[in-house]
Order: C-alpha cells, then sequence, then structure tokens
C-alpha cells in the first residue's frame, strides 16, 4: 500500500499531464512504468500523473537519427529490429541485461534515465550513442544525456517531462560493447563500462567511453576519449588508460565491495570494453 | 475508485483506493496464490500475467491495469483439470515449499506461449526472475523441459 497516494490522473494530452504536474498541492510526479517509483512507496507524494496515454511509446527512425517516445519499454528496445541494428546491438543488448523480462516489460526508457542508476546499462549505452534528452516544460528542451545527468533536477523542473529520446545513428562500422563486473552472472554489477570507437586504418578516430559504479550516475570519459583518439589501440594505450581512470577516480564503499576495488576495476573494465569494440572493428 | 478490468477471463467492476497495488487487490479478493514477498519488484512471487506478459503485481498501482486483463495461477489450472506445466512441476519434483511456484509457472507459461520449444538456456533465464531459496532451479528447470519437448 502506498498509503500517501490519494490521487491517480491519466491524462489524454500532453498540455493537461504538465499542468496536474505544476500543483504543488497535492504533490504530483509523473509515473511511467511505475518498476522504480511504485517500489519506493514515497510518503511525500500524493498524486501520480500516468503518462501510458500520452502517445509516447514508439520509435520513429530516418536516415540520420533514431527517436524513442520516453514510454518505451526496455522490452521493446530488446526486441526491435532496428535498434538491433543500431551499433551492433549496443542498446538492445544494454536493453537485455536489465533483468528480469517481468521488469523489462513495465520498465521504460525515460524512467531509466530519471533514475539513473549509477550502473544502468541502458544509460552507459545511451551516453556512447550520444543521446539527447528530448524535455517539455512546457516549451521543447534539448539537453545531452551527460550534461543531464550532471544536474537533473536543473534540466528537468518537477512540473517537467522527458518525452523522447534522440539517438544519432552512427556510421555502420562502429565497435561497441559494454563490459562489467559483478559478484555473480546475475547480480547488479559493482562497475560497468560502455566503448564506442570508429576507426580509418589502424587508428582510431573517435571514441566515446562511459563508466559505471563510481558515481551517482554513470559518467562519460572526455579526457581519457580525447587521449584515445587519433591513436592505434594497442595493449599499451589500454594500459595507460586504465590506469589514468585508476588514478583519477574515488568511487565510494559499499555492502558489495571496497572503494580500493571499485578503482582497480573501472579502469579494467573500461579496457576491456574499449578493447572488444576496438576488435570488433578490425572484423568489418 | 471503481475500476473495470478482466481476471482470469472474468469480466470483474471492483473498488480500489488509489495507492494500493494490484497485489494487494488481487490478495483481497482472493486470489491467494498471487505472493506477498519483498513489495519492490526484486523476487519475483507476486507475478501475473497482464495481457499475457510478465508483470510484478506489487510494483503496479491496480489502478494502472484499469481496462486490462490478468491472469493469476487459479486462470490457468485447477486441481481436477491442472495446466500441463502444473502436471509436470508435480511429476518432476520441482515444489518444495511452494510459495513460489505460482510465480514459476506464470513465467514459463509466458515462455511457452511465446516459444514453445525453448533451449534450456532460455528456460534458465526466464526462471532466474523468480527467486526460489529451495529447490536450487534443477527441477523446475526440468519441469519446463518436459512441456517443451512435448513429452510426459
Amino acid at each position: 500500500m502506498w498509503s500517501s497516494l490519494v490521487e491517480y490522473q491519466r491524462p489524454q494530452r500532453l498540455d493537461h499531464a504538465l499542468r496536474l504536474l505544476e500543483r504543488q498541492k497535492p504533490r504530483s510526479v509523473p509515473l511511467a512504468g511505475g518498476a522504480w517509483l511504485v517500489a519506493q512507496r514515497d510518503q511525500s507524494i500524493e498524486a501520480v500523473v500516468d503518462l501510458s496515454a500520452l502517445n509516447l511509446t514508439f520509435i520513429k527512425t530516418s536516415a540520420r537519427r533514431l527517436r524513442l517516445g520516453a514510454m518505451t519499454t526496455l522490452q521493446t528496445m530488446a526486441q526491435d529490429s532496428v535498434i538491433q541494428n543500431l551499433a551492433g546491438g549496443l542498446l538492445r543488448d544494454a536493453s537485455n541485461r536489465y533483468a528480469p523480462r517481468s521488469v523489462r516489460n513495465v520498465a521504460t526508457i525515460g524512467g531509466t534515465i530519471v533514475v539513473g542508476n549509477p550502473t544502468s546499462e541502458v544509460c552507459l549505452a545511451l551516453l556512447v550513442l550520444d543521446a539527447l534528452v528530448i524535455i517539455r516544460k512546457p516549451t521543447e528542451y534539448v539537453v545531452p544525456l551527460d550534461a543531464f545527468f550532471v544536474n537533473p533536477t536543473m534540466h528537468l523542473p518537477s512540473s517537467g517531462l522527458i518525452t523522447e529520446i534522440e539517438i544519432p545513428r552512427p556510421s555502420a562500422s562502429v565497435g561497441a560493447t559494454i563490459a562489467e563486473v559483478s559478484r555473480t552472472p546475475n547480480d547488479q554489477p559493482i562497475v560497468n563500462a560502455a566503448a564506442l570507437v570508429s576507426r580509418v586504418g589502424h587508428i582510431c578516430r573517435t571514441a566515446r567511453l562511459a563508466l559505471g559504479g563510481i558515481a551517482s550516475h554513470p559518467i562519460r570519459l572526455p579526457d581519457i576519449e580525447a587521449a584515445i583518439s587519433l591513436h592505434k589501440i594497442d595493449e599499451s594505450v589500454l594500459t595507460q588508460a586504465a590506469d589514468a581512470i585508476s588514478s583519477s577516480i574515488n568511487p565510494p564503499s559499499d555492502a558489495r565491495t571496497s572503494s580500493e576495488y571499485r578503482r582497480k576495476m573501472a579502469g579494467i573494465v573500461v579496457a576491456r570494453a574499449l578493447r572488444q569494440a576496438w576488435e570488433q572493428t578490425e572484423r568489418e | 475508485m471503481d475500476i473495470s478490468l478482466t481476471i482470469n477471463s472474468e469480466d470483474r467492476r471492483i473498488s480500489i483506493q488509489a495507492g494500493e497495488t494490484l497485489l494487494e487487490v488481487l490478495r483481497r479478493l482472493g486470489y491467494a496464490g498471487v505472493k506477498h514477498g519483498c513489495e519492490d519488484g526484486s523476487c519475483g512471487v507476486c507475478t501475473v500475467l497482464l495481457d499475457g506478459q510478465v508483470v510484478h503485481s506489487c510494483i503496479l498501482l491496480a489502478v494502472q491495469v484499469e481496462g486490462h486483463d490478468i491472469t493469476t495461477i487459479e486462470g490457468i489450472g485447477t486441481y481436477d483439470h491442472p495446466h500441463p506445466l502444473q502436471t509436470a512441476f508435480v511429476e518432476a519434483g520441482a515444489v518444495q515449499c511452494g510459495y513460489c511456484t505460482p510465480a514459476m509457472i506464470l513465467v514459463a507459461k509466458a515462455l511457452l506461449d511465446e516459444n514453445p520449444h525453448p533451449d534450456e538456456a532460455e528456460v534458465r533465464e526466464t526462471l532466474s526472475g523468480v527467486l526460489c531459496r529451495c529447490t536450487g532451479y534443477l527441477k523446475p528447470v526440468e519441469a519446463v523441459l518436459r512441456v517443451a519437448q512435448g513429452g510426459d
């Protein structure tokens, strides 16, 4: 029982939803799939505005980009044929790692971004895909996902809504992968990383890296990306990158593991993801 | 508030409170096969089928499923006419304390409805969504594979 909840609304128009969310009394929040929100039973929340009737469940494709409605479920993403072919199936794989199926069936891409779990594979994949978050508040506002994560409440006021995620199509020849460590294969990751690279000849043209499990949200690694770009990726470059990451972070300890282990493994999982992504481009 | 929904092929009109979860409403209505576990979507024992798809009823508000179709374990077989999965679970010895068994059978049913002949890895992946502390999963996997392979 979510005992503080006294009101439920399921508006059919976005402007109506935004007006409902502006209210201070009863304190109102958006409800996407509910996989996270309902589980919290947050006693300060008095009303929910269900987004399921706003037609935000879609995957639209064009030559240059994909647009995913914020209410698209992770299971839909895991099964979609366009997403399957995007960056070697990176986002499909990331969606599938969010287990089990019973949660993928309700969890949405918009909700996943708002929660911003530190080890969310979907967020890691979206970060290296350079995803943009489309927000209505009520005017349309676009922010890159990495900037969104740095200050979510600034970009998304309580009366605003994420309506879409836009993904620029990477070139067909990129390599992209996720690497992670966890206590058991089914447990949540301790640290994880996503890498997306493209190459010209023997040189890495672009590298995009994201790291999870070391901060309150997944992060991009722009300094490491810049250091790698326009180099050949070999073992010495990978070792340097891993050392640079491990020496630049100060992750928390928790019940799963220590800060020291996270620091060491963060560099290693990034190097693993990068090596695997690079090897994929060699097979092209 | 009042909502209409279908439970086990029966059209129902029921009174609920805004904050009630689907799990709480189903149990209040007497569907005791839907078990109450972790309340945060981790353990899976509250699994039901929503329009044929597996969901955790503890992290859905009852009002969210207004107009939809819910199937619980009570809807797929009876004592006299058990579902093939229920028969297979009994015959394979896949039930110990029984608390997670309704959920195991429902996730297996959803899998077989979508993919009648899954391999063992797919069965294991599916059953991993339901936490079981007794069986070690070996016999439940065997039970689902018996049905998937059409044998007895």
